[in-house]
């Protein structure tokens, strides 16, 4: 109700101290057991209803009655609801993500320079963690991206362009060779992420912080301080001929086997999380707010009418009709005519 | 008085009548595929007289709408609560598990008191177990519950119904007639005149809001009541009304905005108060706790 204010205040006293009674005996009209519940439940016709309202708005027994019931009612939807343990309170949660955080803050001490905001970063990536976490045990399914060779030639710094400014080289080799570390990493836990021992591999991950990195199967989120011009995701295709990196507000970039980059238009604006290639010339890769987007020649985008409005955090996809998407909250919605509709599971 | 008391003239066992069984026939045979009754073995026979003394009891039987109320009617909890009364252990032991919980919980909750929740607990989990045997027949207060809403509600209606009863019984609140402070009336030269003067402004006051009361709507009366005199939350009021938190508090502060209005107006209009003498009938009827309101009340029944 509106805050009491001054004149108010006096009526509000009348009210309480008028209305101050002890219920009466029950009578003729007062509403048996049956009828309270029914009424309670919303089983009543519109006409028993309005009945039954008419006597109820001035008989304080019945209305002490259902004032019992609500109590009741809302008790025990209140134990329901406090028995419920928030998703950053779940220790299988809890740890992976602290995991992530950690290593977020390691990496930002390591790079005082690095003035990219991280606080939402942080946030997003934990709770993708942790509803990657929850998934992984409830659909061990999900396809994950390829891993990368292990000396991942294609996470490499390409060679610079003739015409191309470029960093120090000593510099840009060891940057380059960071990122290469980084991203081996998180795809070595995406994919224990999807194993049948996912927990015991997160446990491990968060007894040692400073070795993990954030990671969500699926080929999502693998830079923890991802500046706008650094991937978020990288894509690679099955036989590494190409690889996608996508970041935020919609940028894609294409890097091929040679290591010549273009920039790619994606169509979309929001931050690019995950994607999956199942050959060189086919790509799903999705992002927050529900987006998705898709290419079936390597080179063009197309946003595809996404089934939900949810952060995606996760895509598997076999080919350019057949795809699957998951939600921040663990919806999982499938496709097979490349996106013109969808099927929740 | 029991609950017993309060129900025993609401239903005796009977079968259906065969008219009721062919009249409602599709709507009888939706209910017994969803009461799955196999699961306690309950026969659709027993589950059609259940149906029958519903709404018998409902004052339906002779009302277009009976294929609209089977069709609302509960039907697991139906045939759980038959099965129950049937004496078998399996829907007893489910029984037990499912929602003796529960109506501990919500006697606590209703009680607000442990020890009391659970002595009105046990009081009604033995009458629904049935202690009482009559012509060889166990006699549950489960016979009662005829599906129309679920069996976790109902319980917690008989649980109300019972509270209420107990806080009369307990009741030390005088009864109206017994009150020992009276208004003091117009004129009566008892107390001084600042003592008669606030006396008049209190009953004028008393009056006008008892009009202003009387002709709001029932829902307005019965949110009001529910807020001001039962100290229910805006969330179980609108557990209550149907609607939501919001809307439960926009429409307090309405009526409680058309009160005031209605009140000033009888006032003004009626009594001939100034805004000044206005004030002070609120103020006086608001502070002072010697007076006695209860003449301005609506009757209570």
């Amino acid at each position: 109700m509106t805050p009491p204010d001054k004149n108010n205040q006096p009526l509000d006293a009348i009210l309480r101290r008028t209305m101050r009674w002890q219920p009466g005996p029950a009578t003729p009209e007062c509403a048996d057991s049956e009828s309270l519940a029914a009424y309670s439940d919303r089983s009543l016709s519109a006409a028993e209803r309005e009945r039954l309202e008419a006597h109820f708005a001035d008989c304080m027994r019945c209305q002490s009655m259902l004032a019992d019931i609500a109590r009741a009612d809302e008790s025990a939807r209140s134990a329901g609801s406090a028995s419920y343990v928030p998703w950053y309170r779940k220790w299988r949660v809890a740890i992976p993500a602290l995991a992530a955080v950690s290593v977020v803050v390691l990496s930002a001490i390591r790079r005082p320079g690095n003035d990219q905001p991280q606080r939402d970063q942080l946030v997003a990536m934990a709770k993708r963690e942790a509803s990657r976490t929850e998934l992984a045990e409830q659909a061990p399914a999900l396809a994950t991206v390829p891993a990368p060779p292990p000396a991942a030639p294609a996470l490499s710094a390409p060679a610079p362009a003739s015409n191309e400014i470029t960093m120090n080289e000593p510099r840009r080799e060891a940057a380059a060779r960071a990122e290469a570390k980084r991203r081996a990493t998180l795809h070595r836990m995406a994919e224990s992420a999807t194993a049948p021992g996912a927990r015991a591999m997160t446990a491990q991950a968060g007894a040692a912080p400073a070795s993990v990195g954030a990671a969500v199967a699926g080929g999502a989120v693998s830079s923890p301080e991802a500046a706008p011009s650094k991937p978020l995701v990288t894509i690679p295709a099955p036989d590494q001929s190409v690889v996608w990196l996508a970041g935020r507000n919609g940028t894609i970039e294409r890097r091929d086997a040679g290591g010549a980059t273009h920039l790619q238009r994606s169509g979309a604006n929001a931050d690019l999380v995950a994607g999956a290639a199942p050959s060189a010339t086919v790509c799903w890769i999705v992002g927050r707010s529900g987006t998705v987007i898709r290419t079936t020649d390597g080179e063009h985008w197309a946003v595809v009418t996404a089934p939900t409005a949810d952060d995606l955090v996760a895509v598997s996809a076999s080919s350019g009709n057949d795809a699957a998407v998951t939600t921040a909250g663990g919806n999982r919605f499938t496709t097979s005519d490349g996106g013109a509709s969808w099927h929740q599971h | 008085m029991s609950i017993l008391d309060l129900v025993t003239d609401r239903t005796n066992v009977s079968e259906a009548p065969p008219e009721f069984a062919a009249q409602h026939a599709p709507a009888l045979a939706r209910l017994c595929q969803r009461a799955c009754g196999a699961r306690w073995r309950v026969s659709d026979d027993s589950i059609r007289d259940a149906a029958w003394r519903g709404a018998r009891a409902a004052a339906l039987l002779d009302h277009a709408g009976v294929d609209s109320f089977i069709d609302t009617l509960h039907a697991e909890d139906l045939s759980l609560a038959l099965a129950c009364q049937a004496g078998g252990s399996a829907p007893w032991e489910h029984f037990i598990t499912t929602f003796r919980p529960a109506l501990y919980a919500a006697a606590r909750a209703i009680a607000g008191d442990e020890m009391r929740g659970r002595e009105l607990a046990d009081s009604i989990w033995a009458e629904m177990y049935g202690l009482d045997v009559r012509d060889g027949r166990r006699r549950s207060i489960l016979s009662y519950f005829h599906g129309r809403s679920s069996l976790l509600t109902w319980m917690r209606a008989v649980l109300a119904q019972r509270h209420v009863d107990y806080i009369r019984s307990q009741s030390r609140i005088q009864p109206l007639d017994d009150h020992a402070a009276q208004p003091t009336q117009v004129g009566d030269d008892d107390g001084d005149a600042p003592d008669s003067d606030r006396a008049r402004y209190v009953a004028m006051l008393g009056k006008a809001l008892d009009a202003a009361l009387k002709s709001i709507p029932p829902r307005d009366r019965m949110r009001m009541a529910y807020y001001y005199r039962h100290d229910l939350s805006l969330k179980e009021i609108g557990r209550v009304m149907d609607e939501h938190e919001s809307t439960v508090s926009r429409r307090l502060a309405r009526t409680r905005d058309q009160l005031k209005l209605a009140i000033e107006r009888t006032l003004r209009d009626g009594d001939k108060l100034s805004h000044d003498q206005i004030r002070l009938c609120y103020d006086f009827a608001a502070g002072d706790l010697q007076l006695d309101l209860s003449r301005a009340l609506p009757d209570i029944k």
